[in-house]
C-alpha cells in the first residue's frame, strides 16, 4: 500500500460522498402506487384483449391465425356457423400463463386483438386468470372505448412493423419463418410448432356446438364449480 | 441531599442514571433505525418507510421491536449453551458502560472517573469478546468465520483508536472527560488534532462494525455473521449493541473532538445530542457510499497506516506540547 494511494483513494471518497450527498437533496423518484393510480409506458403489454364495437360487434373473423401464433397455446377459440360463413363464438385466453410476446397481436390480420395495459390481475386462484371473450371485451371497453362525445378510433396496433426495420414488407422475418414457408409447416398450440399445415389444433375449430353435443361436456366457465372459483 | 441519607442517594443516583442509559440506548436503536432506513432512502432517492405512522414512518421500528419480541427463541442442539445463551449480552453491557463516563452537560456525568478515557477503550473491548462467543457458541462455520474477521479487525483498530485518543489526552492534559471537555471550551480539538479526529472516526467505524468495515455482518458473504443463529430477543440484543455502539463511539468523538456538550444559547444535553446525531449521520452517509472492503486491506490499512500515522501524530503531539 503506498501513500500515494491512500491520496487517490481519500479523493475518490470524497467525491463518492458528495455524489450521495447530492442524491439526498433531489426529490425522491417513488411511486404512490396504490394511493396513486400508476401510469405505464405506452405500448406497454398487458392482456391481449378482443376489439369490441361500441354496438357489441367483435371484429374477429375467427380466421384462427392467433390461435396458431401463440407460442405457448393458451388461446382457444370456438367457431359457429352464421350465414354459412365461420364466425367467433368464445375466445379463452389463460392469461395467467401468457408471455406478452405480442406475437398474436401481430399476427391477427384484421386488428381484431390488441394489446391493453391492464397489469392488475392478480388473484389467490387460477380460474380468475382464465378470459373468455366477454373479459377480454370489458377490458379493451375500460381502456378504448371513448369518453362521452367522443369519436370511437381503433387502437393503434403495436407490433414489430413500426420498430423493426423491414419487416411488414410481406415477405417472412427470420430464419425460422423462412423455414416454416419453405416447408408448409404452421405453428400449432402447445406443439414445437413442427405440425403438418392443415392439421387443426385439437379442439379449436370443431364448431363450439356440435363439439359440446358430441362429448356432452360443457365450457368451464359454465359449471358451478366454475363460478365458485370465481366468486372467492 | 433532599433529607436522604449519603448511602442511599448514592444508590439512588447510581439506579436512576442506570436505567436512563438503558433507556436511551432503547430509544436511540428505535430512533438510529429508523433514520437510517430514511439515510438510505434519500441515498438511493427512495423515501424510506412511511406507511407506518403517516408520513414519516416513525412508527416502523417500534413494530419492528414488537415483531421481534413475540419471535421464538431459537437455540440449536449443537451449540454450546451457556456461551451461545450468554453471548448477547455482553456487547450490550459494553455499550452501557461506556456511557458511563460521557457527560451530557455541566456536571451531569454519570460517573466522574479520573480515567475516564482510559475506562471508555477498556469497556469497549469486551464488545468483540460477546461477538466472539456468539460465533463460537453458535458452531456454526459462517458464525465463526464471522467472529474471527470481527476479532481481527476490532483488535487492529483498537490500537490507532487507543492512540488517538491519548493524543486528545495529552493535548488536554487529562484522562477525565469533564476535564477534556473543559479544556475545549475555547477551541474544539477537531482544529487541533485533526489528525487524531480522522484517526479515531475511521477506527471508531471499525470498531461500531459499520460499512466499509462490516464484517461482523457482511451479509453478501456471511449470511449474517456472529449473529446468524440468532433470533427474537437474543437478536434484537446484538442489534440493539450494533446501534448502541455506533452512536456511543459518536458520542466519544463528539465529547473529545466537537466539544461535547460545549455550545452557544442551547442547553449542554442538546448540543450534544446534536453533535452525536450528526457523528450517527455521517456514519450512515459513509455507510451508503462506500462498498465493503477486504478483509486483508482493512489489516493492512489497519497495521501498515494507521497504526504508523497515529503513533506520528503523537510524536509530533509531544515535540509541540514540549516546546510550548
Ligand atoms: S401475447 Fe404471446 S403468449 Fe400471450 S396470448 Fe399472445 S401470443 Fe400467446
Ligand atoms: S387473429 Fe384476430 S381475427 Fe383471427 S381469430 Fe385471432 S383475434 Fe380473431
Amino acid at each position: 500500500m503506498k501513500v500515494a494511494d491512500i491520496g487517490k483513494a481519500a479523493v475518490n471518497i470524497a467525491k463518492g460522498l458528495g455524489v450521495t450527498f447530492g442524491e439526498q437533496l433531489k426529490k425522491p423518484i417513488t411511486n404512490f402506487y396504490p394511493d396513486t393510480p400508476a401510469t405505464v409506458k405506452d405500448g406497454y403489454r398487458g392482456v391481449p384483449v378482443l376489439v369490441q364495437l361500441p354496438t357489441g360487434e367483435f371484429t374477429c373473423t375467427a380466421c384462427m391465425a392467433c390461435v396458431r401464433a401463440c407460442p405457448i397455446g393458451i388461446i382457444q377459440l370456438d367457431t359457429v356457423m352464421v350465414d354459412r360463413k365461420r364466425a367467433m363464438d368464445e375466445f379463452r385466453l389463460e392469461v395467467g400463463r401468457c408471455l406478452q410476446c405480442n406475437l398474436c397481436v401481430e399476427s391477427c390480420n384484421f386488428d381484431a386483438l390488441v394489446m391493453a395495459p391492464e397489469f392488475e390481475l392478480a388473484s389467490y386462484t387460477r380460474e380468475p386468470l382464465v378470459l373468455y371473450k366477454n373479459d377480454l371485451a370489458k377490458l379493451y371497453a375500460k381502456y378504448f372505448w371513448p369518453k362521452e362525445g367522443e369519436e370511437h378510433h381503433f387502437p393503434a396496433r403495436v407490433t414489430s412493423k413500426h420498430h423493426a426495420p423491414g419487416a411488414g414488407t410481406g415477405t417472412p422475418r427470420g430464419p425460422r419463418a423462412a423455414k416454416i414457408a419453405q416447408t408448409g409447416v404452421t405453428l400449432t398450440p402447445g406443439g414445437g410448432g413442427g405440425e403438418p399445415a392443415g392439421k387443426t389444433p385439437v379442439g379449436a375449430s370443431v364448431p363450439a356446438e356440435s363439439a359440446r353435443e358430441a362429448t356432452g361436456t360443457t365450457r368451464p366457465q359454465d359449471t358451478g364449480a366454475q363460478k365458485a372459483g370465481e366468486g372467492a | 441531599m433532599f433529607g436522604i441519607p449519603e448511602p442511599w442517594w448514592s444508590v439512588i443516583r447510581a439506579v436512576v442514571w442506570a436505567l436512563f442509559i438503558i433507556i436511551f440506548l432503547a430509544v436511540n436503536a428505535i430512533v438510529a433505525v429508523w433514520l437510517e432506513r430514511k439515510v438510505s432512502g434519500r441515498i438511493q432517492r427512495r423515501i424510506g418507510p412511511q406507511r407506518v405512522g403517516r408520513p414519516i414512518g416513525w412508527a416502523q421500528t417500534i413494530a419492528d421491536v414488537f415483531k421481534l419480541l413475540v419471535k421464538e427463541d431459537v437455540r440449536a442442539e449443537a451449540t454450546d449453551k451457556w456461551v451461545f445463551l450468554l453471548a448477547p449480552a455482553i456487547p450490550f453491557a459494553a455499550i452501557t458502560l461506556m456511557f458511563l463516563v460521557v457527560p451530557w452537560g455541566k456536571n451531569l456525568i454519570p460517573l466522574n472517573l479520573n480515567i475516564g478515557l482510559l475506562f471508555v477503550v477498556a469497556v469497549t473491548s469486551f464488545e468483540v469478546l460477546g461477538l466472539f462467543m456468539a460465533g463460537w457458541g453458535s458452531n456454526n462455520k459462517w458464525a465463526l468465520l464471522g467472529a474471527m474477521r470481527t476479532a481481527a479487525a476490532m483488535i487492529s483498530y483498537e490500537l490507532p483508536m487507543v492512540l488517538a485518543i491519548l493524543a486528545v489526552g495529552m493535548t488536554a492534559g487529562s484522562l477525565n472527560m469533564n476535564d477534556v471537555v473543559n479544556a475545549q471550551s475555547r477551541v474544539p480539538f477537531i482544529l487541533i488534532q485533526p489528525v487524531a479526529f480522522l484517526i479515531y472516526y475511521i477506527a471508531s467505524l471499525a470498531e461500531a462494525n459499520r460499512t466499509p468495515f462490516d464484517f461482523t455482518e457482511a451479509e453478501s458473504e456471511l449470511v449474517a455473521g456472529a449473529n446468524i443463529e440468532y433470533s427474537g430477543l437474543r437478536w434484537a440484543f446484538f442489534f440493539l449493541a450494533e446501534y448502541g455502539s455506533l452512536v456511543g463511539t459518536s458520542a466519544i468523538a463528539a465529547t473529545l473532538f466537537l466539544g461535547g456538550w460545549r455550545g452557544p444559547i442551547l442547553p449542554g444535553p442538546v448540543w450534544f445530542l446534536i453533535k452525536t446525531y450528526l457523528l450517527v449521520y455521517v456514519a450512515m452517509w459513509i455507510r451508503w457510499t462506500l462498498p465493503r472492503v477486504r478483509i486483508d486491506q482493512l489489516l493492512d490499512f489497519g497495521w501498515k497506516f494507521l497504526l504508523p500515522l497515529a503513533l506520528a501524530d503523537i510524536a509530533v503531539t509531544g515535540i509541540v506540547l514540549a516546546l510550548l
